[in-house]
C-alpha cells in the first residue's frame, strides 16, 4: 500500500514535469492572441520553407542514423560476435563519444577540414550519437542464447543462422537507430554551426527555435506556429517509438536465473586488422579528434602566435580562475539531474515491469518531443505567474527538472528491463522468510537493481552535460558549459573554450572512472 | 503438526487444479509425483500462500491458512520453500542468505549450513561460485532458516548430478524426519520419489489419482497411470463390464474396488515368448510384431505391439533375440495386475 502511494506520487510528479507543460503548450497554441484560433494549425506545412525544413530534417536524420547504425551497430557486432583482439576494451570505447557534446565534435572537425554540407553534418551527428546504436545492438546480441544460433547453424547453414541472428536483434538495432534519429532531429546546434560557417540549409528544430526566440510575446501567433509545425514530426517519432517498444517486448527475456549460453564468437582470421581499424573509427572521431583539437585550441592554435605549452597552461588557468564556477555549476546540475532521473524512473520502471506496462509508453513522451520544444513547454508553464511553479522559474530547479524529464524515458526503459530480468521467485523467497516490502527492497531488489540505477545516473549525468537545447531555452541554463561552448561559434575565445571542453569531458568521465575504481567494472544499462 | 487440505480448487485458464484433499503428518515426507504440467508446483504455491485458491481450505495444525474469506499471506505462514530454480539471491553469500531468511545470528546460520552439508569454507561464497549440489544444500538451509512449520520442496534435486544425489537425498530425509513440520516434495523423477517418500501421491492433470505408502504403490498400484508412471508398465485395456473381463491374452477377474474401466498393467517380466504349442484357456498366446529391442540391467527387452498397445517382454538369458519387424508369440508368465483406468482410485 505504501509502495503504491509512492508510485502515484511519483507518477503525479512525472505528469507535472513532462505531460503538463506539453499539454499547456498544445492547448496554448489554440489561443495565440488570447482568443481561440486555429490559424497556427491551419498553416501546418502550408509554406514552402516549412516543407523544406521538414525535408532537410528527415534527410539529415535518416543519413545520420545510417552512419550511426553502420558505425555503432558494426562496432557492437565485431566486439560482441568475433574474436577481435581487445574487444573487452573496444566495446565500451564505442560509448565514449557521448563524453563530448556534438557541437564540440563539429567544431573540432571544422578545425581540421573545410568540408561542409549535409553528409558532413550527418556524419558528425552520426558519430556523436552512434553510442546509442552500439549499446543497444550489443545488448541485443548479448541476450540471444547461443544454442538457438547453433541449432539454426546446424540445421540450415551459416547464412540462415546469420539471418536468424539478425532477426533476433533487429528490434534492439531499430531501437538504437530510433534513439539516434530522435536526438539528431532535436539537435539544432550542429546544423546551425555549419549554417553559420557556410549557409547550407535550415532544419526544423532550428526553425522552431528561431520562431520561438523571434521578437514578440510568448503567446503570439508566431510562437503558436512553432508548436503546430512540430506536430507532424512529433507524431512520426511517437508512433515509431511505440512500434519499437512493442517489437522489443516480443523478444525472449533472459532472466538472472535463466540457463543461458552466450553466442559463439566467429573467427576473423585475416580480417582482424580490418575489424580492428573499423572498431577504432568511433573512438577516433568521437573522442580523440575533439580531445586533440580542443587541447590545441587551448594551446593557442587559433591565435596568430602559434601553439605553446605556456598558452595551454594559461588557458586552463583562466578556466580555473574565471570559469570554475560555471564548470562546477554544470557538473552539479548534471549530477542532480541524474539523481532526480533515477529517483523518478526507479518506481515508475518497477511498476512498468511488474504491473503496469503502459507506463513505459507514457514515459516515452518527453523523448518523442524535440528538446527545443520541451524547453519551450517548460518555459511557458513555469513562467506563468498564475501558477505556483513560477516561483522556481529562474532557479536551478527548472533546469534539473528539465534535464531529468528529457532523459526520463531512457531511465525507465533501462530500469524496467533490469526489473524484468529479476525472477519473481527472488521476491517470493524473501516474502516467505517473512520480510516486509521495505526490507525486501533494501536487501533484495535494491542491490540487484543498483548497477543499472548507477548506469542510468551516469547516462543522465552525461546526457545533461551535452544537452544544448534545454540549456539555450531555460534561463538557469545560461551558465551551463555546453551553452558557453556553443557561444564560441559566435564570439570566439577558442583557447579558453578548448580548455573548458577538455575539462567538461573529464568531468563527464568522472563517474565512470569512479565506478571502475570502486567496482572494477564500467557497467552497462540495457536500454 | 498436521497439514490438512480439503476440497482445494484453483483455476487459471486453461488450467484447473482440484478439487483435491490431502493430509501430511509432521515428521514425514509426502512426495507428489506426476508428469510436468500436472499441477504439483501450483499445489505447493497454494500451500505457501504464493497463489490464492478459488475454493477449499488449507489448515496447518490449528491455523487456518486459507478458507472462505480467510487468506494468510505468504510472509506470515512460516513456510520453508526450496524453489525449482533455487532462486538464490545472486548478490548474497551463503551465510548472508541464511541470516536474512531466518533473521538468525551468525552462529545459528553457520550451524544450519553445516547441518545441510555445506562446509564452512563455502559459507562466504556467492551462489554463482557454488556447484549445483552445494547451491542445492544452501537452498535447503535457507528454507529451514526460519524454523518453518511446513517445508515445501519443488524438484529439489533437479539440477544435481546423479553421483551427488544419494548424499542430498539422505540429507533431505534426515531434515524432514528430525523436525515436527510436515514436508511436501514435488518431483517427476520416479527413483527420487521412491527414495524420499514416506507417503506418495500420484498427480496428473490437476487431480490426485492415487496415494499410499511408496512400497504399497509400487507393489500394487491401483491406477493405470500409477502403474505406467512408477513401474513403467504397459497397459492393456480389458473389455466388458462386471467381475470377469477379457483381452487378447485371456480373461481376468476384476477386483471389487475397480470402478468403471479396467486394464492389465503388464511389467516386462509378466510376459514371455511362447512356443506354438503353448497357450490356451485363460492364458492365451498371441502373435505380435516386434517394434524394437534394447538391453538394460534386467536383460534384453522386446517391445511388441498388441492391438495398438506397446508392451515390453523380458527375454530369458539364453533366448534368441528377435529382430524388429519379426512376428513372435507372447503369453503371460505370471498373473498380471489389474488396474483402474479412469477416476481416482479409492
Amino acid at each position: 500500500m505504501q509502495g503504491s502511494k509512492t508510485f502515484w506520487i511519483l507518477l503525479g510528479l512525472f505528469v507535472i514535469l513532462a505531460i503538463l507543460p506539453l499539454l499547456y503548450l498544445f492547448f496554448g497554441s489554440f489561443f495565440p492572441e488570447g482568443s481561440f484560433s486555429m490559424e497556427a494549425w491551419r498553416k501546418i506545412l502550408s509554406t514552402h520553407t516549412e516543407r523544406i525544413q521538414l525535408l532537410h530534417s528527415a534527410v539529415l536524420g535518416g543519413l545520420a542514423t545510417l552512419f550511426a547504425v553502420l558505425l555503432g551497430g558494426g562496432t557492437a557486432w565485431v566486439t560482441e560476435r568475433t574474436d577481435l583482439p581487445f574487444a573487452r576494451v573496444l566495446g565500451p570505447m564505442a560509448l565514449l563519444p557521448l563524453l563530448f557534446p556534438p557541437i564540440v565534435v563539429a567544431m573540432s572537425f571544422a578545425d581540421l577540414s573545410t568540408a561542409t554540407g549535409l553528409p558532413v553534418v550527418a556524419l558528425l551527428l552520426g558519430v556523436s550519437h552512434a553510442p546509442f546504436a552500439a549499446a543497444l545492438t550489443a545488448r541485443g546480441l548479448r541476450s540471444i542464447d547461443g544454442r538457438l544460433y547453433e541449432s539454426t547453424l546446424l540445421a540450415r547453414g551459416r547464412l540462415r543462422a546469420e539471418l536468424f541472428l539478425f532477426r533476433q536483434c533487429v528490434a534492439d538495432l531499430l531501437a538504437g537507430a530510433l534513439l539516434v534519429l530522435v536526438f539528431v532531429l532535436s539537435n539544432h546546434g550542429v546544423p546551425e554551426f555549419f549554417s553559420v560557417k557556410k549557409k547550407t540549409w535550415f532544419v526544423y528544430s532550428e526553425a522552431v527555435f528561431l520562431r520561438w526566440s523571434a521578437p514578440g510575446k510568448p503567446g503570439s501567433l508566431r510562437a503558436a506556429e512553432a508548436i503546430a509545425s512540430s506536430a507532424p514530426l512529433l507524431l512520426f517519432i511517437g508512433v515509431a517509438l511505440l512500434v519499437c517498444l512493442r517489437a522489443r517486448r516480443k523478444g525472449t527475456l533472459v532472466t538472472m536465473a535463466s540457463d543461458f549460453r552466450p553466442l559463439p564468437r566467429r573467427i576473423l582470421g585475416r580480417g582482424k586488422v580490418f575489424a580492428l581499424g573499423f572498431a577504432l573509427i568511433l573512438p577516433l572521431l568521437g573522442i580523440l579528434m575533439p580531445l586533440w583539437r580542443m587541447l590545441l585550441w587551448s594551446a593557442g592554435s587559433t591565435a596568430n602566435f602559434g601553439v605553446s605549452m605556456h598558452t595551454a597552461i594559461g588557458s586552463f588557468r583562466r578556466v580555473a580562475t574565471e570559469l570554475m564556477g560555471d564548470l562546477g555549476y554544470t557538473l552539479g546540475m548534471a549530477a542532480l539531474a541524474g539523481g532526480l532521473l533515477v529517483f523518478i524512473a526507479l518506481p515508475l520502471a518497477w511498476e512498468a515491469a511488474k504491473r503496469r506496462p503502459w507506463i513505459e509508453a507514457l514515459s516515452l513522451i518527453p523523448l518523442a518531443v524535440p528538446g527545443i520544444l520541451l524547453g519551450v513547454a517548460l518555459v511557458r508553464l513555469w513562467n506563468d505567474p498564475h501558477l505556483p511553479l513560477s516561483r522556481f522559474y529562474d532557479t536551478p530547479v527548472l533546469l534539473i527538472s528539465g534535464y531529468a524529464t528529457r532523459f526520463l524515458p531512457l531511465g525507465v526503459l533501462a530500469l524496467a528491463n533490469a526489473a524484468r530480468r529479476l525472477p519473481t521467485s527472488f521476491d517470493e523467497a524473501a516474502r516467505l522468510s517473512g520480510r516486509g516490502p521495505i526490507m525486501r527492497w533494501l536487501k533484495i531488489q535494491g542491490p540487484l537493481l543498483l548497477p543499472t540505477a548507477v548506469s542510468v545516473f551516469i547516462l543522465g549525468y552525461i546526457l545533461s552535460l551535452r544537452e544544448l537545447d534545454l540549456a539555450v531555452i531555460l534561463p538557469p541554463g545560461n551558465d551551463m558549459v555546453s551553452r558557453r561552448l556553443a557561444n564560441i561559434v559566435h564570439f570566439g575565445n577558442e583557447d579558453v573554450g578548448g580548455a573548458l571542453a577538455v575539462l567538461l569531458a573529464l568531468g563527464a568521465a568522472l563517474p565512470i572512472m569512479m565506478r571502475i575504481l570502486l567496482t572494477g567494472k564500467a557497467g552497462r544499462a540495457d536500454l | 503438526m498436521t497439514l490438512r487440505v480439503s476440497a482445494l480448487r484453483f483455476e487459471r485458464d486453461p488450467f484447473t487444479l482440484g478439487p483435491l484433499d490431502l493430509e501430511a503428518q509432521g515428521g514425514r515426507m509426502v512426495v507428489l509425483i506426476g508428469p510436468s504440467g500436472g499441477g504439483k508446483t501450483t499445489l505447493l504455491r497454494l500451500l505457501a500462500g504464493l497463489e490464492a485458491p478459488n475454493a477449499g481450505t488449507v489448515t496447518l495444525g490449528d491455523t487456518l491458512f486459507s478458507g472462505p474469506s480467510v487468506f494468510v499471506p505468504a510472509a506470515e505462514r512460516h513456510v520453508g520453500f526450496v524453489f525449482q530454480g533455487l532462486a538464490l539471491w545472486p548478490h548474497m553469500n551463503a551465510l548472508a542468505q541464511v541470516r536474512f531468511a531466518g533473521r538468525s545470528r551468525k552462529k545459528d546460520a553457520t550451524e544450519l549450513l553445516l547441518r545441510a552439508g555445506l562446509p564452512a569454507a563455502l559459507h562466504k561464497r556467492l551462489p554463482g561460485e557454488l556447484s549445483g549440489g552445494e547451491a542445492q544444500r544452501l537452498a535447503i538451509a535457507r528454507a529451514l532458516a526460519g524454523r518453518p512449520r511446513l517445508l515445501l520442496l519443488d524438484e529439489p534435486l533437479r539440477s544435481v548430478d546423479p553421483h551427488l544425489r544419494d548424499g542430498l537425498q539422505r540429507t533431505l530425509r534426515a531434515l524432514a524426519h528430525e523436525g515436527e513440520h510436515p514436508t511436501i516434495c514435488v518431483t517427476h523423477d520416479r527413483e527420487e520419489a521412491l527414495v524420499l517418500a514416506d507417503d506418495l501421491i500420484v498427480m496428473a492433470e490437476g487431480r490426485i489419482l492415487e496415494r499410499g505408502q511408496a512400497s504399497e504403490l509400487c507393489r500394487k498400484p491401483k491406477h493405470a497411470f500409477t502403474a505406467r508412471f512408477l513401474l513403467r508398465a504397459g497397459i492393456l485395456p480389458l473389455q466388458g463390464l462386471g467381475t470377469k473381463r477379457g483381452c487378447p491374452l485371456g480373461s481376468f477377474s476384476v477386483p471389487e474396488w475397480v470402478k468403471g474401466e479396467a486394464a492389465l498393467a503388464l511389467l516386462p517380466g509378466d510376459l514371455k515368448l511362447s512356443q506354438p504349442s503353448q497357450g490356451s484357456g485363460t492364458n492365451k498366446a498371441v502373435l505380435v510384431p516386434v517394434l524394437d529391442r534394447h538391453f538394460d540391467e534386467r536383460g534384453w527387452l522386446l517391445e511388441v505391439d498388441l492391438k495398438g498397445q506397446a508392451l515390453s517382454v523380458l527375454l530369458q538369458p539364453n533366448e534368441p533375440i528377435p529382430d524388429p519387424g519379426m512376428q513372435v508369440r507372447i503369453q503371460l508368465s505370471r498373473p498380471p495386475l489389474v488396474v483402474q483406468t479412469n477416476g481416482e482410485s479409492a
